[in-house]
């Protein structure tokens, strides 16, 4: 229906920024800049603009994903090229909506809080990187000595350092100018091969570890000597404008070419981004980087290498290949050290990638003794079971409720979400936001919780639903669906109530289930009751920040005593270090692949039912037996 | 409502087992146990329609529901052939194999008196014509949960239509991400938006 303009009462747009997540109302006539500071205002990542909305610099590029926008200014066509603009690529500080859209904020020009959890425990490890350095003499070309450079770095290596074999890449020799003289040079050597030349005594060599996620990328800058992390920093896959999950993301690459290879670009353009903000840091360039370990989930892997993906999109999920990779970091389009390497973590199955067997490496899943689970939770939950009698997986189709998806009042875990629930003696509720800003919306973590308070209050069932006969329960959404106010309006920084609504419940419990059938199976398979578990293993932003006795309550995770669980942040990311500083640990993360055991799950006759036994909000183990 | 309706529509598990115990007990026939629970499985459907249940509640009644199937199958059996409804073939397609939605609507088939004949999951277009030739059925159930399956329920409608069965059956197409558009391109007859709205368009067709 059009609205009709009302003059004591503006027309406003609603716009939603994407990745943030946020809606807001911006009056007509007013441009996204606006909208943008209206962001920043309540404390939520916003656009980055450094000329102050004037038009001049060019940097507050943002993308119309839908809706209409007046057409360009001047401005904008002097600054962004034919290609950007049929991109959808506007200036915020120009564009002015017609209507209601939705705007995504780039990567680079995401004005961000320093969000992603991407602490870890440090390395308990031996180095053993695969880069070394080593220091050998050149002396200028002359009649006497008609060698290049790389002549005698050849000779050097193999007669004075005992290398069988040496190899020089190919492109560093392109960038070299062969008779260029000094008395000594430093190389940086990958194995055999010379894949950086350093004519002044350089920095330690620097690693840059990477997990790769469907959701995140976080980042790691190593110095490989030490194992030391000299920054961590995380941003969003800007591929997300393709589809939250791995599935809709498979589905734009199957429409053809050249969607593969956007997505393909995307990531490659966010890895070298998220390098080149770290490094900066550092007061380095890019090319300081002399090696790359990434871990990442098997659809990522597919994506970012442009591999045949239509068998991985339809049963049984079947990955094209699963194998260790190791590539120069230019074939994936990364202006690291020129002949630097990536190295990608191998995967398992279909939907456990590389990024689990980083995660077991990293939480040492594979070293410890008895039964073991391990559980890393994200928009695709991997779970892995450690027996003595070998080790299982399984993976989960959880989704991004826990990320704030589909939740009316979701959001991830930035600045100004609620974190914490708690109740006062007397049944009221306490929130703890991110920041100690007021408060914006739920995080994963918050939502675990107040299914639990609800619970206890008796205000919801086991079952999911509300009791529309409590005063605490309200119509919400056109009189129809029952919610619970948790903020009220006045209280928030949105202006609005913020409640958690009947549907809100049925998307936490789907995602609750996904992940408790997933445990509640790979258990049963192997005989085991959840009680013989010695430990559990929570890895994952939302893992680690969840309340442990919140996910117990509602049968997230096992029913056991608070000392057997174990959150352990990003073990991916930490067992991505591991591998970049050791050469060991690649042999051993070979090894860790090719043993583990994949569980299908939807192939599992008693699937269903064990899904539907999940979606009970008790404690795993105590919902009604049927039998 | 009966005692044993309410239970099941308000998802009370242990009461709905304990009912529909005492009920086989006492001897009473297994299809008005079946029609006690039709009507708490209706009155689910219709929480849903009014957005008060969600797919939570829903897939909660289709397991009790089965659940109580299991109970109460030795007693069909003996039963003589019953009076359905009519006939629905339904089957999740070829490359995907997802069937909590499917199942859903196979429960409440089932519940609504409808014989159902399921083919299960990843089913390649020649098992849908074949159960079509073999069974007489009227209706065609296709479901879906990955997108990329839309070719496929639209080669299921081809391979119909090339048996000669296409005026035969009326095909239904459903699935969370299935909508009017896919059910232009596959070429079926109906989309249902829902599970219940599946059972209706069953219902109407063999009015």
């Amino acid at each position: 229906m059009p609205s009709t303009p009302n003059p004591s009462k503006p027309t406003t747009h609603t716009i939603t920024f994407l990745p943030v997540g946020r809606r807001l109302e911006l009056e007509s006539g007013h441009s996204l800049l606006e909208a943008a500071r209206l962001l920043a205002a309540d404390g939520s990542d916003s656009v980055d603009a450094p000329c102050g909305g004037l038009g001049l610099c060019g940097r507050c590029r943002v993308r119309i994903l839908e809706g209409p926008v007046e057409p360009p200014t001047a401005a904008e066509k002097r600054l962004l090229s034919a290609e950007d603009l049929a991109d959808g690529l506007r200036l915020a500080c120009q564009a002015v909506p017609r209507g209601s859209l939705r705007v995504e904020i780039p990567p680079e020009v995401l004005a961000s809080q320093p969000f992603l959890q991407v602490d870890g425990q440090p390395l308990a490890l031996e180095p053993d990187p695969p880069v070394r350095r080593l220091t050998v003499p050149v002396r200028p070309t002359g009649t006497d000595r008609p060698l290049s450079v790389w002549q005698q770095v050849e000779r050097s290596l193999s007669e004075d350092h005992g290398l069988e074999t040496v190899r020089i890449d190919p492109a560093l020799v392109r960038s070299t100018d062969p008779l260029a003289a000094g008395t000594e040079v430093t190389l940086s050597l990958y194995e055999d091969e010379v894949i950086a030349l350093h004519w002044t005594p350089p920095q330690p060599p620097l690693g840059l570890a990477v997990d790769l996620g469907t959701t995140k990328i976080a980042g790691y800058l190593v110095e490989l000597e030490t194992g030391r992390v000299r920054v961590a920093h995380g941003i969003m896959n800007p591929q997300i404008r393709y589809g939250e999950d791995v599935i809709s993301r498979l589905s734009h690459a199957l429409a053809g070419r050249e969607q593969a290879r956007t997505l393909a670009r995307l990531a490659r353009q966010a890895i070298g981004q998220l390098a080149a903000a770290m490094i900066r840091r550092l007061g380095c360039s890019p090319a300081a980087i002399e090696d790359t370990v990434i871990a990442a989930n098997t659809a990522m892997t597919h994506l970012l290498l442009e591999w045949p993906v239509a068998q991985l999109a339809q049963a049984p999920y079947v990955a094209a290949s699963t194998a260790a990779l190791e590539l120069k970091a230019y074939e994936l389009e990364l202006d690291f050290s020129p002949g630097s390497r990536v190295f990608l973590v191998p995967g398992m199955a279909g939907f456990v990638g590389g990024d689990h067997t980083a995660m077991i490496l990293g939480s040492d899943i594979h070293t410890l003794d008895g039964h073991v689970l391990g559980v890393d939770i994200g928009t695709n939950t991997e779970i892995v079971l450690r027996t003595p009698a070998g080790m299982f997986c399984c993976s989960c189709a959880s989704g991004p409720a826990f990320e704030g998806a589909h939740i009316q009042h979701g959001m991830r875990a930035v600045q100004g979400a609620i974190c914490r629930v708690r109740t006062t003696p007397d049944n009221a509720l306490q929130f703890s936001t991110i920041g100690g800003r007021a408060p914006l919306g739920l995080c994963g973590s918050a939502m675990l919780d107040v299914v639990r308070v609800l619970r206890e209050q008796g205000i919801l069932s086991p079952t999911g639903i509300l009791d529309r006969s409590h005063p605490r329960v309200r119509l919400g959404m056109g009189d129809s669906t029952p919610e619970v106010l948790l903020v009220e309006a006045a209280a928030t920084g949105i202006g609005r109530d913020i409640v958690i609504t009947q549907r809100d419940l049925s998307s936490i419990q789907l995602a609750k289930a996904a992940i408790a059938a997933g445990i509640a199976l790979l258990l049963d398979r192997c005989g085991l009751d959840p009680h013989a578990l010695d430990q559990v293993i929570v890895a994952g932003a939302f893992g680690t920040h969840l309340d442990l006795e919140s996910a117990v309550a509602i049968g997230l995770l096992p029913q056991l005593p608070p000392e057997r669980f174990r959150q352990v942040g990003n073990a991916a990311g930490l067992g991505a270090q591991r591998l970049l500083i050791s050469r060991q640990e690649r042999r051993r993360a070979e090894r860790l692949a090719r043993s583990v055991r994949y569980l299908e799950l939807a192939a599992q006759a008693d699937f269903p039912s064990a899904f539907a036994r999940a979606l009970y909000l008790r404690p795993m183990g105590s919902e009604p037996d049927p039998d | 409502m009966t005692e044993l309706a309410q239970a099941l529509r308000d998802l009370d598990e242990k009461k709905v087992y304990a009912l529909v115990d005492k009920k086989i007990e006492e001897g009473t026939p297994a299809t008005s146990i079946i029609a006690e629970c039709n009507e708490g499985i209706v009155a689910v459907g219709q929480l849903f329609s009014e957005q008060k249940y969600y797919i939570s509640q829903l897939i909660f009644s289709a397991e009790i529901f089965k659940q109580v199937i299991k109970r109460i199958e030795p007693l069909l059996e003996s039963t003589a052939a019953q009076d359905h409804r009519g006939k629905v073939i339904i089957g999740t397609v070829k490359g995907d194999i997802h069937d909590i939605g499917k199942n859903l609507v196979i429960t409440l088939l089932r519940g609504a008196g409808f014989e159902v004949i399921d083919l299960g999951v990843d089913v390649p277009a020649e098992k849908f014509v074949e159960a079509a030739k073999d069974t007489g059925a009227r209706v065609v159930g296709m479901s879906a949960l990955l997108n990329f399956t839309y070719p496929e329920m639209k080669n299921v409608v081809d391979a119909l239509a090339a048996a000669g069965l296409r005026d035969q059956v009326k095909v239904i197409v459903g699935g969370a991400p299935v909508n009017e558009k896919v059910r232009d391109f596959a070429g079926a007859d109906f989309y249902a938006e829902d599970a219940v709205q599946g059972v209706n368009i069953c219902k109407e067709i063999y009015a």
